[in-house]
């Protein structure tokens, strides 16, 4: 079918640049996930795809169609683009029944009566929601709703599918289970979709590639485990989970990726590399909580550090320790309760060399750092 | 909204003071504005009231400088209308700065709660008994007078009224062809006029609102303007209208004609009666209706008229009983055949004949009653959560 291609695009409110230059592609029967902190301008770059916001600049188009080209001059309505959308307030529409809203879009597009019948028994079948057809929207629960705002946006089987941080009103637990079978859902019908958050577990459970965006730009574009494992500068990785940041500076380049480089005190650290660098380069190390090991008294090999654990929290599956060691404090996640004076082992191929001066945005230090 | 506000510790009191009344703000200013604007231009009570024992109002004022003043001034009035228009743009950019963001007031986001009455507690009689005495005096108490008025032959307080009870008035108004007439098309022009009329009104809030029209904040302005002119100032840009414009003349002397005018002179009515209902609406409904494929016009049609019922209801009610009142904008545009009873009752004031109007403001009352309880029991007007 179609891929949907985002080039350049700009949006700017007011005198603050919501969007800044971003391009990205979706590919035909993908999920793709917008992920960034608050007000980084995920929602702008998604109105700007359903055609809800005009942009200052940039091209969007899906398969051969233009829908905006702002050289060109050319704006393609929202109602002309054949697109669905779940709002985060749901949106539905007070005033009529469950049947009543998902019929306006199939209305819209003169499908008989008999065949509005059955597409939206078919989708309320689908999302198990059989026999609420003649309840209004304040009638249902927060998570009815949810389903009903999503069937809307399927009933009439647009060619892409975008989604506004749709869970956010839902309870955790309902959460969990919703980004199960949205994500199920997504693949059987095989449709395109658009998924904005801020929740990265959300994102990364969900999409097969992820966008991550800060202040307008892109920061990553990949696969969740590329985004994960392999974070391509130090914003990503502390906004993809949790992360330790160390300091420190090349010292030889090894082959394979691997790479020397000296921490603070002359400390010497074995870390895998995703750029070229070049030696005496000042560079961050990110070393993941959950892939330090903690040893009792374990022997001395490469990459160990002293550490001793100031305070930790039990979080049902793991432990979580705050360790002080020659080079900062630490976060390690371990399985089994420890105590005292302990040697932390930093796996190799789990200490990623980030360049120190890239950084992109101030969310560099361990310290702040979003669990 | 309000429960969030009993939860987090507020006191009935506190949460109608707090979070509902700031949440009516668009509604507050919007009547504010009108009301004070109102009482600027109001020519009645100050002309019966006030002039008598020397309070001379600005209307009163120029009613005697344009009017009484033997040549007409129209010039005159025209300027003070000019004055009191700059005036209002003032008032119009104060207000636009006051609702900045008008985000803050939505409360209709399609995340259905549902709607729940505030229990006052001890103070409900205290308030009820306050809403009562402003309903008595303000409203009862001259609607009394009027009846008794209307049924006397005259009304003294050194006369027992039962003694002069005498239904000569209505025998006057509805048995004379020119007076039955006028109530037949007052009647006309508030039922029909004031639908088209507040439908109309609603577009007008709309584009200036909720499109994408380059002019529309400048709509805002335009749609007040016409409660800064007098009436009479309308009814004579109506006349040269329809005397300058070929064509339009056919509308001179019909109830069309004054329909028309008495539109235009009541946009702000509607105006301010739709607007901060609109507010309410969250741009997430009409998002969403877009994105499923609706035009701009089908999205107005099928998603915000229906979600403003109450407030068209409203507005139709205002605009019915406006029409049903209005004279000033009438007095040069009517003839025989197109009489209004605002017309009517001017000509039988100046007969000095206070019964008939009496009964004609008892026939307003009473249509206006009917027709508003009958209108609100077939229309049904439901409220959603
Ligand atoms: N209509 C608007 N007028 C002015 N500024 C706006 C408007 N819409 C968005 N912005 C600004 O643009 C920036 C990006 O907003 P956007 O809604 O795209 O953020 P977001 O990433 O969706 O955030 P969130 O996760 O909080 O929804 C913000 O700084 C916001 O204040
Ligand atoms: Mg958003």
């Amino acid at each position: 079918m179609a891929e949907l291609v985002v080039e350049g695009l700009r949006k700017r409110f007011d005198g603050v640049l919501a969007v800044d230059g971003v391009s990205f592609t979706v590919r035909d029967g993908e999920m793709v996930t917008l992920l960034g902190p608050s007000g980084c301008g995920k929602s702008t770059t998604l109105n700007c795809i359903a055609g809800l916001e005009v942009p200052d600049e940039g091209v969007i188009k899906f398969g051969d169609r233009i829908l905006t080209d702002t050289r060109r001059g050319i704006f393609l309505r929202p109602e002309a683009r054949n697109v669905g959308m779940v709002f985060q307030s749901y949106a539905l529409w007070p005033h009529m029944t469950v049947f009543e809203n998902l019929a306006f879009g199939l209305r819209m597009r003169r499908v008989p009566q008999a065949e509005i019948r059955r597409r939206i028994e078919w989708i309320l079948s689908l999302l198990q929601l059989e026999g609420f057809e003649h309840r209004y929207p304040h009638q249902l629960s927060g998570g009815q709703q949810q389903r009903i705002a999503l069937a809307r946006a399927l009933v009439y089987e647009p060619s892409i599918l975008l989604l506004d941080e749709p869970l956010s009103n839902l309870d955790a637990k309902l959460r969990e289970q919703a980004r199960f079978w949205l994500r199920e859902l997504q693949q059987r019908l095989r449709i395109t979709a658009i998924y904005v958050t801020h929740d990265q577990a959300e994102a990364l459970a969900l999409s097969d590639r992820v966008v991550v965006m800060n202040r307008g730009r892109i920061m990553a574009i990949g696969t969740p485990r590329e985004i994960y494992e392999l974070p391509p500068n130090p914003f990503v990785a502390d906004f993809i989970g949790s992360c330790n940041f160390l300091h420190g500076h090349i010292e030889t380049i090894g082959e394979a990726n691997r790479i020397t480089v000296k921490l603070e005190k002359g400390i010497p650290l074995q870390a895998s590399a995703l750029y070229r660098f070049s030696p005496g380069q000042p560079v961050i190390v990110a070393v993941r909580p959950q892939r330090i090991r903690i040893h009792t008294d374990g022997p001395k090999e490469t990459n160990t550090l002293p550490g001793k654990v100031e305070s930790g929290l039990y979080l049902g599956a793991s432990f979580q320790y705050v360790l002080e060691t020659p080079v900062g404090t630490l976060r390690v996640e371990a399985t089994e309760p420890v105590q005292g004076e302990v040697t932390l082992y930093l796996p190799p191929e789990w200490c990623i060399v980030l360049p120190a001066s890239d950084s992109g945005d101030e969310g560099g230090s361990p310290a702040d750092a979003a669990t | 909204m309000e429960d969030a506000a009993r939860i987090a510790g507020a006191g009935p009191l506190r949460t109608l003071w707090r979070v509902t009344l700031p949440l009516l703000r668009p509604a507050l200013l919007y009547s504010g504005l009108l009301t004070f604007i109102a009482a600027a231009e109001v020519l009645s009570i100050p002309l019966v009231l006030g002039t008598p024992v020397g309070i001379e109002l600005f209307s009163s004022f120029l009613y005697k400088l344009g009017i009484v003043g033997g040549t007409t001034e129209y010039g005159m009035i025209a300027a003070a209308s000019v004055l009191v228009l700059v005036f209002l743009t003032l008032l119009i950019a104060l207000q636009e700065r006051l609702l900045g963001g008008r985000r803050r007031f939505v409360t209709v986001t399609g995340r259905a709660t549902r709607a729940r009455l505030l229990s006052l507690g001890r103070i409900r009689w205290a308030a009820a008994a306050w809403c009562w005495l402003y309903v008595f005096l303000a409203i009862i108490l001259p609607l009394v007078g009027i009846v008794a008025q209307s049924f006397t032959a005259f009304l003294s307080p050194f006369m027992n009224p039962l003694e002069v009870m005498t239904l000569d008035h209505y025998r006057l108004i509805f048995g004379h062809s020119a007076y039955a007439r006028s109530i037949l098309n007052s009647f006309l022009i508030a039922f029909a006029g004031g639908a088209v009329g507040i439908l109309f009104m609603a577009l007008v809030t709309l584009v200036a609102f909720r499109s994408d029209f380059p002019l529309r904040r400048l709509l805002i302005y335009v749609a007040l303007y016409p409660r800064a002119i007098p009436g009479i100032i309308v009814g004579i840009g109506f006349l040269w209208t329809f005397l300058l414009l070929p064509g339009l003349g056919a509308l001179r002397n019909t109830i069309l004609g004054l329909t028309l005018a008495f539109i235009t002179r009541y946009i702000p009515y509607g105006f301010g009666a739709v607007s901060p209902a609109v507010f309410r609406v969250s741009e997430e409904m009409d998002r969403a209706a877009r994105v499923v494929g609706a035009s701009w016009i089908t999205t107005i049609r099928k998603v915000l008229l229906p979600l403003l019922r109450e407030a068209l209801f409203g507005g139709y009610a205002l605009l019915f009983i406006t029409f049903l009142k209005e004279y000033a904008s009438a007095v040069f545009l009517f003839a025989r055949g197109s009489e209004v009873m605002g017309t009517t009752m001017i000509e039988l004031w100046r007969q000095g004949d206070s019964g008939p109007v009496s009964a004609l403001a008892v026939v307003q009352v009473v249509l206006t009653l009917l027709w508003l309880g009958i209108a609100r029991g077939v229309l049904g007007v439901k409220v959603y959560g």
